[in-house]
């Protein structure tokens, strides 16, 4: 695994967005929106710098899909590479180990 | 005709960008914000793109230089760097016009440059309205320099398009205010907004 760090809200959420299915730029950014619950609105300058990163870490890969899309234009979509599941995976993972500690401390202390 | 105009402006500011950043990504960038315009309105897709443009931009040409991996904030620290850029511009302008103006405060303009800085500066703490009051007296102001230089042109005789060119140099003076304004605002916008949607 390249990171033992924790991954940032943009990161985490780009990857989430991708875990069910390959997905465009525009699509990535409203997914993100909408599973931060408005909190993380990314621009496509952020957007796009951290696909680049992502690229050349080797988390996601991009795929030409053959057709365009309803405007005509041509939509390169990203994916998940094996690499970039099991960096998710292993985030939810801390989340979940986080969360359990925080939970069992305050409910040690009765709150 | 503003959708339009801003678009074309977007792929203006795309420039900034590192050359080899803009050939892998350019395109979709463009193809997105037009998505956001027609899905969010121009100037909302445009106000979100312009606060963010400085960290982004210089993100990138670090990543591009350096191989820094740096891209990885979150919008509060892009709104938070933006403001602060923003901040430092707008006093230093605000500084660099009053040393060349401060013993000719009777003349009504440089009183007026004298007031907008000062509001600036309550930008600092207010931004929202800050940034609004900026804007209000910055057209305000300008619209008076263009008028003024038009009338003494016309006064002296002067030919019609080199009064218009007193008119083009007049909306100049105001886009640094401009800018500054709608960047107050903008943050102020976003930075509430955030706070709303974390609770």
């Amino acid at each position: 695994m390249p990171t033992d760090q924790p991954l940032t809200e943009s990161t985490f959420f780009i990857l989430l967005s991708l875990a069910p299915a390959p997905r465009h730029g525009y699509a990535i950014l409203k997914d993100v929106e909408a599973l931060s619950a408005g909190r993380v609105t990314l621009s496509t300058g952020t957007l796009y710098g951290a696909l680049g990163r992502l690229l050349d870490q080797g988390w996601i890969a991009r795929v030409d899909p053959d057709t365009p899309d309803d405007s005509g234009r041509p939509r390169k979509e990203y994916t998940l590479t094996g690499q970039g599941r099991r960096i998710l995976a292993a985030e939810l993972d801390r989340l979940e180990t986080v969360v359990a500690a925080a939970r069992q401390r305050l409910a040690e202390e009765g709150l | 005709m503003i959708a339009q105009t801003l678009t074309r402006l977007y792929a203006c500011l795309l420039r900034l960008y590192p050359r080899r950043f803009r050939e892998r990504f350019g395109d979709e960038m463009q193809a997105v914000f037009a998505d956001l315009v027609r899905d969010s309105g121009s100037v909302r897709a445009f106000g979100k793109e312009l606060v963010d443009l400085p960290r982004s931009v210089i993100q990138a040409h670090l990543q591009e230089r350096a191989g820094m991996k740096l891209f990885d904030y979150t919008e509060e620290q892009g709104i938070h760097f933006t403001r602060w850029l923003t901040r430092i511009a707008s006093l230093l302008t605000s500084l660099t016009v009053m040393a060349f103006v401060y013993d000719e405060l009777d003349n009504a303009t440089n009183f007026m440059l004298l007031v907008i800085s000062l509001v600036m500066l309550a930008a600092w703490r207010w931004e929202i309205e800050g940034g609004k009051a900026t804007l209000l007296l910055t057209a305000v102001t300008g619209i008076g320099v263009m008028a003024a230089t038009y009338v003494a042109f016309a006064d002296e005789g002067v030919s019609i398009p080199l009064r218009l060119l007193g008119f083009l140099v007049g909306s100049v003076f105001m886009i640094p205010w401009l800018v500054f304004g709608w960047l107050f605002y903008q943050v102020g916008r976003r930075s509430a907004r955030l706070g709303e949607a974390a609770g």
